[in-house]
């Protein structure tokens, strides 16, 4: 679930960085309108279902008995699992930061050659399951397991998730203030220090946030480099112990350390960020027009110069570091054998299974995101913003702790749902809900109300303005969210081993019974699938998320769509 | 027949009066501008015009019908306004041609009259382009080009030129608005910007507070603004205290007829308004009152010198002048006046002597 879930995040992550210059309002746009029932009412109903898991999470906890759950939690083994996980998330956060600051400096500000093909590069890791990584590497040499292991797969896997959201930052930052600073006497790291690093802040506390994120919830690849975490204790206890006490005050202590970390970023992310990008959006707002735009993302590039080549080594030491190692693994398990004595999974029937859950989970969740996103959108509030942040919670609910909680939902209040694909689904869509609402937020507000009502006055009732002008404007924004969520549920790992009905399997569940019983060569065909899927449209998607707004894939529907029309010419 | 009516119309957000009782009339085919600083209310206006806001209070009347009277209201699909806003908002999804068509029945949409209505505002090689591959005033004649499709009862532009470049804006200003001359439109113009107001339009109404406090042919704005605010806001104004006796105004620099039109004020001290291009800067003369150059600032077509009048004239110039720049803020005192001259500027320092042409415009003196 992890790597393609951060895939994700990262224009996830792009929520607190964009929603700055989105949010301050001009006055020409409509106040006070309240807005129609039934927009508020479906919203109300989806932020109600969003809230479940964490009742449910809260009611299991009171049912076990406070008393209890401070025993269990009181542990020798808590300690350990908490300094565990602080060891690990100081160390990869720290690691992946330094590797993705350096590199997309790199890309974005210097003369470093084939700029284009490293911008795919350092994001295909996030193609990857970690725990396909995982496997891999173990695969590979047993020495790589307990936290240098971890540390090494969690860096090399993660690290994207901080290049993307700084790389954007550095190419939306505005390169004159650099310019100014060294014109105002700063050398060039005094400069990078005080100019640059600030517009970028905002950026980097995101991308380290959702690398905090994600290795809280890492399952799979912690299990595999025998590296114990909360997750992987909350999973035992589980399933081997069926200890449902200990593992929901696990869980609450899983949540409460997500909590911190989101309340942390918000609070330290707050600082500055406004200011930047207020600044930038200024400046766009007073420039206006398309050449203004470009000029201002004219970057004068660092020469690199002799440094060129060792920094050309470095790249390729890390493409091969987090892309080569687990692809040519993949395939050299793939070409041994089949070493298996366990019955043959159809390897078919798991993969309709994978798409089947996936493509229903991405169709709930994008249909469940849309009446927030347009409620926070179009009658911006108090109610709105509440339940747009409802609508990020799941954000600190480990995929585990969450398919417990369903679990616990469905056994206890909704029987004939326990066991059922239904299930499943919903806990995907609950899930992956922020990258659902991320996509079609920015995708809406692209489809400013302005052009609706520029629509109307030009004699489009409300209905023909919605069918002609903003449906065709957030369509892609749609079809993203959609993928989005398909993609992470694609490859996720955690949740779907709890969830699973007994004797279905889907690609990770088939992976996941091989890999645990050391059987490489067979789970590698389904590894190889689970890349296929997830690598390809996750590349189409990066792009379209590269793409400014200006350059949305919305210009080229309308392309095609218009092309069909007469052109003068013809008609004369 | 009028094209649009505007009665006493009332608008408030909660806690904010915006608009206080606007009265507008713009007669058919005429291009009325409607001009205010920033916070006046324009935007507010705009969007009861158009239909996004509703009146309070008041009554607008397009076309001869009642649009909006306070209760019921026309939705703004049947208002037949063309509405050209700020940046043109141009569907960025379609091209310059599906754009121009947009307003048009489905039947009519591949017919001829989104190439006509290109061709008249000159655009008809860029039928193919979409919006972001043209420049902003492109862009803004597109814009024109649709509202215009639609065939409106009223053309609404929204301060259409104040996101072009100042080397732009006279020409794409210059072109719009000879299309809208050809086709008869209606149109209101709404700008904060005096000289595009002065220039365009047939008539002026400046908006302040929510109220119009002038609605007048520019010329007519320009000579006899109803209050200094105003003189100062619709260009640069010498400000000068004087005596009004009834026939005649005396000032610091002399004698001076009152413009006709004007509502004579109450014989005493009044403030008189001297346009820079009424001072006559002359090398001797009878009247001519002695001064001297303290600033220039040359602008190529013409200049503007500050001069200052010299202190021991005689008694009766002991009036201190008045000079204004803002509509909103106080008005400055400066000891200087502004004189426009075309030919070669005085240097700073230079001793010249100061005519006043024409008759000026006065009021009451402020009791402040």
């Amino acid at each position: 679930m992890r790597s393609m879930n951060g895939m994700l995040t990262a224009p996830g992550h792009r929520r607190t960085t964009v929603a700055v210059v989105l949010r301050p309002r001009s006055p020409r746009q409509p106040t006070a309108r309240r807005p129609p029932w039934p927009l508020t009412g479906s919203a109300a109903l989806v932020c109600g279902a969003l809230l479940l898991p964490v009742t449910f999470l809260i009611w299991q906890a009171s049912g076990v008995g406070w008393s209890l759950i401070s025993h269990l939690l009181l542990r020798r083994l808590t300690l350990s699992l908490l300094i565990n996980t602080i060891e690990l998330t100081l160390a990869v956060t720290t690691c992946a930061a330094l590797i993705a600051l350096a590199a997309a400096w790199c890309v974005e500000r210097t003369s470093l050659p084939g700029r284009r093909v490293w911008r795919i590069l350092m994001l295909l890791p996030l193609a990857i399951p970690d725990f396909v990584t995982g496997y891999t590497w173990s695969s590979l040499t047993p020495i790589i397991h307990g936290l240098y292991g971890a540390v090494l797969v969690m860096t090399l896997g993660l690290f994207p998730l901080i290049y993307l959201p700084v790389a954007a930052a550095l190419r939306r930052a505005d390169s004159t203030l650099y310019e100014v600073a060294r014109g105002l006497g700063m050398n060039r790291f005094t400069a990078f220090c005080r100019v640059v690093l600030p517009q970028i802040r905002s950026a980097l506390l995101g991308g380290c946030l959702l690398v905090t994120l994600a290795l809280l919830a890492e399952f799979g690849a912690f299990e595999i480099l025998r590296f114990q975490t909360f997750t992987t204790e909350i999973f035992t206890e589980f399933t081997l112990g069926f200890n449902a006490p200990a593992a929901s005050a696990l869980s609450l202590l899983l949540v409460l350390l997500s909590l911190l970390a989101l309340t942390g970023e918000h609070l330290v992310g707050r600082r500055g960020s406004g200011r930047a990008t207020a600044t930038a959006s200024a400046r766009s707002g007073s420039n206006g027009g398309a050449a203004t735009s470009a000029r201002v993302l004219k970057v004068h590039r660092y020469q690199l110069g002799r440094a060129t080549l060792p920094v050309l080594g470095g790249f390729l030491a890390l493409t091969g570091l987090s892309v080569g190692v687990p692809v040519s693994t993949v395939i050299y398990w793939r070409l041994q054998p089949s070493d298996t004595t366990l019955p043959p999974i159809p390897l078919v029937g798991s993969a309709v299974n994978t798409l089947v859950y996936a493509g229903s989970a991405a169709i709930l969740a994008t249909v469940a995101a849309f009446p927030v996103a347009l409620l926070f959108i179009r009658h911006p509030g108090r109610l709105g913003t509440l339940f747009e942040r409802i609508g990020y919670l799941s954000q600190g609910l480990p995929g585990l702790v969450l398919a417990l909680a369903l679990v616990f939902f469905a056994i206890h209040a909704a029987y004939p749902l326990y066991q059922t694909p239904a299930l499943l689904v919903v806990t995907y869509a609950i899930m992956f809900f922020p990258l659902a609402l991320v996509s079609l937020r920015s995708s809406l507000a692209q489809a400013p109300p302005r052009l609706e009502e520029t629509a109307r006055s030009l004699g489009c009732r409300p209905s023909a303005a919605l069918r002609r002008v903003t449906l065709p404007l957030v369509a892609p924004g749609i079809a993203a969210s959609a993928a989005l969520v398909f993609l992470a549920a694609v490859v996720e790992l955690t949740a779907t081993l709890v969830l699973i009905p007994s004797g279905a399997n889907t690609l990770a569940t088939a992976f996941w019974a091989y890999q645990q019983n050391s059987s490489y060569a067979s789970a590698s065909r389904y590894a190889i699938v689970i890349v296929a899927i997830a690598a390809i449209p996750g590349c189409l998607l990066q792009r379209w998320f590269d793409r400014g707004p200006g350059h949305g894939p919305g210009r080229g529907r309308g392309r095609t769509s218009t092309s069909g029309q007469p052109t003068p010419k013809e008609q004369l | 027949m009028t094209g649009l009516t505007v009665e006493n119309l009332h608008k408030s957000y909660p806690g904010t009066p915006v608009l206080r009782g606007i009265d507008l009339e713009v007669k058919s085919g005429t291009l009325t501008a409607i001009l205010g600083p920033s916070g006046s209310g324009k935007t507010t206006l705009l969007r009861v015009i158009t239909g996004f806001e509703h009146a309070d209070r008041g009554i607008v009347t397009l076309n001869d019908i009642v649009v909006d009277d306070g209760h019921r209201r026309v939705r703004p699909e049947q208002r037949r306004i063309g509405l050209v806003p700020q940046d043109g908002a141009l569907f960025p999804h379609l091209t310059v041609r599906a754009n121009v068509a947009f307003p048009l029945p489905r039947r009519d949409r591949h017919g001829s009259r989104p190439d006509e209505m290109l061709e008249l505002v000159g655009l008809s090689g860029l039928a193919a382009r979409y919006p972001h591959q043209l420049s902003g005033g492109q862009q803004q004649r597109v814009a024109l080009a649709r509202a215009l499709a639609s065939q409106p009862g009223l053309i609404l532009l929204d301060e259409p030129f104040s996101s072009l470049d100042a080397g732009l804006r006279a020409t794409v200003r210059a072109d719009v608005l000879a299309v809208l001359r050809d086709t008869g439109a209606t149109t209101v113009l709404v700008t904060h910007d005096q000289d595009e107001a002065l220039s365009a339009a047939d008539h002026v109404a400046v908006l302040r507070e929510g109220s119009i406090i002038q609605a007048d042919t520019p010329r007519q704005l320009y000579q006899c603004p109803v209050d200094p605010q105003i003189a100062a806001f619709v260009g640069t104004a010498n400000l000068l205290e004087g005596t009004w006796d009834g026939t005649s105004v005396t000032t610091a620099l002399g004698r001076h007829g009152i413009q006709a039109g004007l509502r004579a004020p109450e014989p005493g001290h009044v403030t008189v308004l001297i346009r820079p291009e009424q001072i006559c800067l002359a090398q001797s003369g009878d009247d001519a009152v002695p001064a001297h150059v303290t600033a220039t600032h040359y602008y190529g077509h013409d200049a503007v010198v500050a001069v200052r009048p010299d202190a021991n004239g005689s008694a009766r110039r002991n009036g201190k002048s008045r000079n204004g720049h803002h509509l909103n803020g106080k008005l400055a005192l400066a000891k200087d006046l502004r004189v426009r001259v075309t030919s070669d500027p005085p240097s700073p320092g230079a001793c010249v002597k100061l005519t006043v042409r024409g008759s000026v415009a006065a009021w009451a003196a402020a009791e402040n």
